[in-house]
């Protein structure tokens, strides 16, 4: 049972990485992009290659992994970001199913539907961190969870951020205020994919494999479903988010009910927390952060 | 004077349609220079031709003599083109490029950033400001200039009246201390008392600080008295130019745009 909430509080972390990087990209700059699964799963088997064919240790593959969907997300950012609202997001689904589709058929680098094995576990400091021994790896997972959240929080207050909301609220308004709307949107998606892709080598070393088969479609939903159920533009609220829409999806083998309630469920389960969070609660469970002080908000670090 | 504004014969399409069709006006460094005009003639278009927010398919844009918009017809005008392919024989600049050149736009309809206050709108004004010392000194300033913002400005914006968002929409485009304002329909929708004020203020801009405006507006009589020189605009042609004093006694004008 234990063993069982650690292993939900381990998810939750990996997801509240992809999220908080949502986060930025939705609650920030408003844009609906549903290509997290595929950045997530360029980080997965970018740290999976690396490691099993290559002989890297985890920690020179993290980089790559984050570097890797980065440049991804740069290449996807630039076309798409001339779209907007449910065009984008059907560009970016795309790109998310593309990516899964390479991964199932480039037998040679990705060993196809099969997937990828015997991913070596991570040491630090020669101790390894051991994913049977849950305590350890999910210590692991929420310092990265901590690390992405300050420094995302700072750079959402910093005046990066404050253009990326100028952006959401009006793009031409943004651009005669001598805002580059298209290269700020394009670090958005940039840093947001940055961070799915660390999210996706954490997940790599975790289960110790990789199959395409994990990042499907539904990852970006979920995804989704946790920055609005969190609530848009609030870092703190998605983490919320991820915990809350892992604890739903473990539920019925949390309480033992998994032959009464098919798996299927959850995506039910998620649609409908969707739809009843856009009509009683479209700013979601904590709502968007109120900003600091007027006054500080070029400050360095201006946070009250 | 020096001339700040040049807008060489240029053409606006929107699909087969033209909505500018070339249209050239000079506005000269500290004057205020309106277009006049009825609905859909053109003069947003205009604008948005300005600062780069419409592609122009014949003639140039220069300010400062310096050219920031200019045709595209030679590449095969209105097809596709790959956002960041720039080559060196063309001087088209971007939006936040012209911008930071000290050209402010207020837009139509304002679009003020209504989940913002007063203060941080003002403080997007000030995006390209580097120096935290002039952005404070500019927002007293504008809190002096208009007192209403400076009562207002720990409030969300959506929550300002019409005229108090055009007012705050001039300050947020004055943070930036430009060489040239542009302003469209500054009176749309607002009572007739509060379009005198803001006219008024628009006035004292112009004479004080030395900022050039030039000004878009249905309000014909306003717009003239406040201006000293004036473009008359129709089906997205020029068809009168001369000084605001005459425009006003024009019996084409008179009739047309003047109700007399």
């Amino acid at each position: 049972m234990l063993n069982f909430i650690l292993l939900i509080l381990i998810y939750t972390g990996i997801y509240a990485l992809m999220a908080v990087g949502q986060n930025l990209i939705t609650g920030y700059v408003g844009l609906l992009s549903l290509t997290q699964a595929g950045f997530f799963a360029i980080g997965s088997y970018a740290t999976a290659i690396l490691s099993v064919t290559y002989g890297w240790n985890f920690w020179m593959t993290l980089p790559v992994a984050a570097i890797l969907a980065g440049f991804f997300g740069f290449l996807i950012g630039l076309p798409t970001l001339r779209l907007k609202g449910d065009y984008l997001a059907i560009a970016t689904l795309g790109f998310g199913e593309i990516v899964r589709n390479i991964l199932n058929n480039w037998d040679k680098l990705t060993n196809g539907p099969m997937g990828i094995q015997r991913i070596p576990m991570i040491s630090i400091f020669g101790m390894r961190v051991s994913p049977y021994a849950k305590w350890g790896f999910l210590i692991l997972v929420w310092v990265f969870v901590v690390i992405a959240y300050l420094l995302f929080e700072r750079l959402a207050r910093s005046r990066i951020g404050r253009a990326l909301e100028a952006i959401r609220e009006d793009e031409i308004a943004a651009s005669s205020m001598g805002i580059n709307a298209t290269r700020y949107k394009v670090w958005a998606f940039v840093f947001g994919a940055m961070i799915a892709g660390i999210a996706g080598s954490l997940q790599a070393v975790f289960i110790l494999s990789v199959t395409p088969g994990v990042f499907t479609f539904m990852v970006s939903i979920m995804v989704l479903c946790m920055v609005v159920l969190g609530g848009m533009g609030n870092f703190k609220a998605v983490v919320l988010g991820a915990f809350l829409i892992q604890f739903v999806s473990y539920f019925p083998q949390l309480v033992g009910l998994s032959n009464v309630i098919p798996p299927q469920f959850k995506q039910v389960l998620f649609g409908l927390i969707l739809v009843v969070m856009m009509i009683w609660r479209p700013q979601g469970i904590l709502g968007r952060e109120q900003r600091s002080a007027p006054g500080r908000l070029f400050k360095k670090g201006g946070r009250s | 004077m020096s001339e700040l504004l040049t807008i060489d014969s240029i053409s606006v399409s929107y699909g087969n349609i033209k909505a500018l069709r070339q249209v050239s006006i000079h506005v000269d460094e500290g004057d205020i220079v309106c277009l006049i005009g009825a609905n859909g003639a053109g003069k947003s278009t205009l604008l948005k031709a300005i600062v780069g927010l419409e592609p122009i398919i014949t003639g140039s844009i220069a300010f400062e003599g310096r050219p920031i918009a200019e045709s595209h017809a030679q590449n095969g005008g209105g097809k596709f083109r790959f956002p960041k392919k720039r080559t060196h024989d063309t001087h088209t600049l971007r939006t936040d490029e012209i911008a930071g050149l000290g050209v402010a736009l207020v837009p139509e309809g304002r679009r003020v950033f209504a989940d913002m206050t007063v203060e941080e709108n003002l403080d997007m004004g000030a995006f390209l400001v580097k120096d935290d010392a002039k952005i404070a000194r500019k927002k007293e300033e504008m809190y002096d200039f208009f007192p209403i913002l400076g009562a207002r400005r720990k409030q969300k914006t959506r929550s300002l009246s019409g005229g108090e968002q055009q007012m705050m929409a001039i300050a947020r485009a004055l943070m930036s201390s430009p060489r040239l304002l542009l302003l469209d329909e500054p009176g749309l929708g607002l009572a007739p008392l509060i379009i005198q004020d803001i006219f008024e203020k628009i006035s004292i801009i112009n004479r004080e600080e030395g900022v050039t405006v030039f000004l878009v507006e249905q309000n014909a009589r306003m717009a003239l008295k406040a201006s000293k020189e004036g473009y008359v605009m129709e089906n997205g042609s020029i068809v009168l130019c001369d000084l605001s004093a005459n425009l006003l006694e024009n019996e084409r004008v008179k009739a047309a745009y003047l109700g007399e």
